[in-house]
């Protein structure tokens, strides 16, 4: 019974960090969609990438090199174009980086005046690339699979190490039972 | 504490610590592996080399892997004089047709099989060699080569190690694959590369 | 063949104490038979402090402490070494788990009067253990070199300025460089990769096991125990008590590891540091946070550092502000419910840490630390005339 106790403490210990976790994050105000990750998508958003943004665009970890010469693109753009390696991490925690980019290729408008502007980056340098929604679902897929292409692969060991951790455990807690029997018994 | 118990008790001991034991054995394997040649590195085991430049008679040595590759684009007489040895006088038994693929080009690792000096080029004669024989000699022990690779004379005990490879044209090589090592594969006939070039 | 293997025991015990010490220290060392699992931590702490070690010191085969590198480097890793992602979450996560079962160590240290003669000095080991580990993981945080990482660093090293006369060349002396740079983040590898963790960490904690094994385990009960009758010996008893319970900690830290690292990783550390540019929010790792809140209470830069500090470093008088005739907080009630709300307290400023400590939050900051230093100048009083409960006879 106390060691329910303690681990139902313990849980809720943890528990008590959640929403504190949860707060930390914060952000613009960015609509979520329902994001297609699959590979599929990532394939479809790497042609979207090198066809469409790699002009600008470098990606280091990926050995993409920008066309542009970046610092020209600096001075037609008044901002040197960012690497986009990290990007889908960088702007938020899990897929809400990828939340972030496609919401950023969704929400640019014009002004009155004609000049144009972006929702959720207001004041970007960076000019209308004019992606389809579906090809902004995509490229935010890709980038987001750039960012940690070891996810799949971290997802899968998981599954096996949790496994035989959750056996292992409840083995060694028969064990110890056991061992304590006499103990219990006399004390 | 009855008998049974105690086997039980036994049993269940042995297999968790059996259970355990398979464990700790798979944790170690990540960390083995972390310590083997990285991705990149893996990926950057395949080379496009240019031969365009090289004239009949000249060799090109190139860095693959940070292994020395000889690169020599051969001369007629060349060709005739290696395919006419007699192979059973060799240590190293190779007909000259098994180390190409082209008979025109000798592409091998530049790595003498002894010690691990690079040989010296000698496209007029090795040193010592009568008749004038042209080839390799290595200047560390007096290691003697052909113009195909394989050991005439002194302590090496074999050819020139190859590496896999294939003409992508007329005017290029590619070398090397994702998983080749290179001169610790120890292969010297073409036959015996792995598939993938 | 156990022939053979008792044969070469015996050539070796008779050159080196290896028998007589593992029989004395682990396999009959006498443990009170009524541990808790509040007592499970120490053993968990070793267990993730030794997955760090390793971890870490697979690690530094990769890394390269170089601030052009560095940040390139963490991602080699992630990316191109075999198992690197899982080298790299793995050290990333473990001190979010080495913190915690610390907070909960020191928890049930303070409950069980573990800090009573004679356990003073292991008390004393662990709180410079304590702050070894805050140094060791602050260093640690600004190896990967992202945003958080290096402006993390600016803001904790600049409260050294507070200092008077000596803060501002203190600040330099200790960066190496007049703001957060190559400088820095070289000496911060050497010393979290070396002393820091060998030296201070490694053998402190070897004195503490030293100390305790002399004067032997505390209990729930708090009383002296009798060694004969109430004492099993470690092994099998709590070997077996410890490894389920360490599986069970593992076996939550892996989810963690494998299904959520991002749990406890700043989405602004994925941007490589830029000494332009100040991220929104500058948040240090969840375990400093309680403290981070007390800092920000006191709106005095220096009276901040000073009770930020103090608040540390008060838990060592403990032994001394302890005037109670029992260890136990289970036989005094009084005691019981205000380290109860005291745990509370510190939870509660844990998560004002994270707040912007401004009007309503400010002020319940500045309450929180107050009830704080509270606890600690009235222990003394309350420990004192609380009427204490019987404690048994025997455990």
């Amino acid at each position: 019974m106390t060691m329910i106790m303690t681990t139902l403490k313990y849980l809720v210990f943890c528990l008590l960090f959640l929403p504190a976790a949860a707060m930390a994050a914060g952000g613009a105000h960015i609509t979520h969609v329902d994001l297609d990750l699959s590979n599929k998508a990532v394939e479809r958003g790497r042609k979207v990438f090198e066809e469409q943004c790699s002009t600008c665009h470098s990606m280091v970890f990926l050995n993409y090199k920008a066309t542009m010469d970046p610092e020209l693109a600096a001075q037609s753009f008044g901002k040197e174009p960012p690497d986009l390696s990290m990007t889908a991490k960088a702007k938020g925690k899990r897929t809400d980086g990828a939340q972030y980019i496609h919401a950023l290729l969704t929400s640019y408008y014009t002004h009155e005046d004609g000049r144009p502007d972006n929702k959720v980056f207001p004041n970007i340098a960076m000019p209308n690339p004019g992606l389809t929604e579906e090809a902004s679902r995509d490229v935010a897929a890709f980038l987001w699979w750039a960012s940690e292409p070891s996810r799949e692969e971290r997802k899968t060991l998981g599954k096996w190490v949790i496994g035989y951790m959750v056996i292992l455990t409840g083995m060694l807690y028969v064990v110890n039972k056991r061992t304590w029997k006499d103990i219990k018994k006399k004390g | 504490m009855s008998d049974e118990g105690q086997s039980r008790r036994d049993f269940l001991k042995v297999t968790t610590g059996l259970f355990g034991a398979c464990g700790v054995g798979s944790a170690a394997y990540p960390f083995l592996k972390a310590l083997s040649p990285t991705k990149d590195l893996i990926a950057a085991g395949v080379q496009v080399v240019d031969i365009s430049g090289i004239k009949p008679g000249e060799m090109k040595t190139i860095l693959w892997r940070k292994q020395p590759v000889f690169i020599v684009h051969r001369k007629p007489e060349w060709i005739e004089q290696v395919r006419k040895t007699d192979v059973s006088t060799l240590k190293d038994k190779a007909t000259d047709e098994e180390r190409v693929i082209k008979p025109e080009w000798l592409v091998c690792l530049g790595i003498c099989t002894h010690l691990g000096c690079i040989p010296a080029f000698e496209p007029v004669q090795v040193p010592g060699t009568s008749p004038a024989v042209p080839g390799w000699y290595c200047p560390c022990h007096g290691g003697k080569y052909d113009m195909s690779g394989r050991r005439l004379d002194g302590p090496p005990p074999e050819n020139f190690h190859l590496v896999p490879y294939k003409f992508v044209n007329d005017t290029q090589l590619e070398i090397g694959s994702a998983t080749f090592a290179g001169f610790t594969a120890n292969i010297r006939k073409i036959k015996d590369l792995p598939e993938g070039g | 063949m156990s022939e053979k293997l008792r044969g070469v025991q015996k050539w070796v015990d008779r050159r080196f104490p290896f028998t007589a010490f593992l029989e004395k220290h682990i396999t009959q060392y006498p443990t009170p038979k009524n541990l808790n699992y509040w007592w499970n931590f120490g053993s968990a702490l070793g267990i993730f402090f030794t997955i760090q070690l390793v971890t870490g010191f697979w690690l530094t085969m990769y890394y390269k402490p170089d601030a052009n590198l560095a940040f390139a480097s963490v991602e080699h890793i992630m990316r191109d070494v075999h198992f690197g992602w899982l080298l790299r979450y793995i050290h990333a996560i473990c001190p979010s788990a080495i913190f915690l079962f610390m907070y909960i160590h020191i928890g049930r240290g303070m409950f069980y009067g573990s800090y009573k003669q004679p356990r003073e000095l292991i008390w004393w080991m662990g709180v410079a253990v304590f702050l070894a580990f805050m140094a060791e993981s602050f260093m640690g945080y600004l190896l990967p070199w992202g945003q958080m990482s290096f402006w993390g660093a600016t803001a904790i090293t600049n409260l050294f300025d507070a200092i008077p006369f000596i803060g501002p060349s203190l600040v330099i002396w200790l960066r190496g460089d007049f703001a957060i740079g190559d400088s820095t983040l070289n000496r911060f590898f050497s010393l979290h990769t070396t002393v820091i963790p060998i030296a201070v960490i490694g053998a402190l904690i070897f004195m503490k096991l030293v100390a305790l094994h002399h004067v032997g385990s505390n209990n729930p009960v708090g009383i002296d125990i009798d060694k004969k009758k109430d004492a099993v010996p470690f092994s099998p008893y709590f070997v077996t008590k410890d490894l389920w319970f360490i599986a069970l900690l593992l076996t939550i830290f892996f989810l963690f590891v494998f299904f959520d690292p991002e749990f406890v990783l700043e989405p602004d550390n994925s941007e490589p540091a830029n000494p332009f540019k100040t991220p929104l929010h500058i948040v240090p790792e969840w375990y400093f946070l309680p403290f981070y809140a007390i800092l920000r209470a006191i709106p005095h830069k220096l009276g901040g550092v000073v009770a930020m500090n103090g608040a540390i470093l008060i838990v060592a008088f403990l032994p001394y502000l302890d005037w109670s005739k029992v260890r136990s907080a289970r036989f005094q009630p009084v005691r019981k419910w205000m380290t109860y709300l005291f745990f509370a307290n510190f939870v509660l400023l844990g998560w004002l840490g994270l707040k912007p400590p401004v009007g309503g939050l400010l002020l319940l900051g500045q309450v929180c630390t107050a009830f704080y230093f509270l606890y600690f100048v009235l222990y003394p009083l309350f420990t004192w005339i609380d009427r204490t409960k019987a404690e048994p006879e025997r455990i």
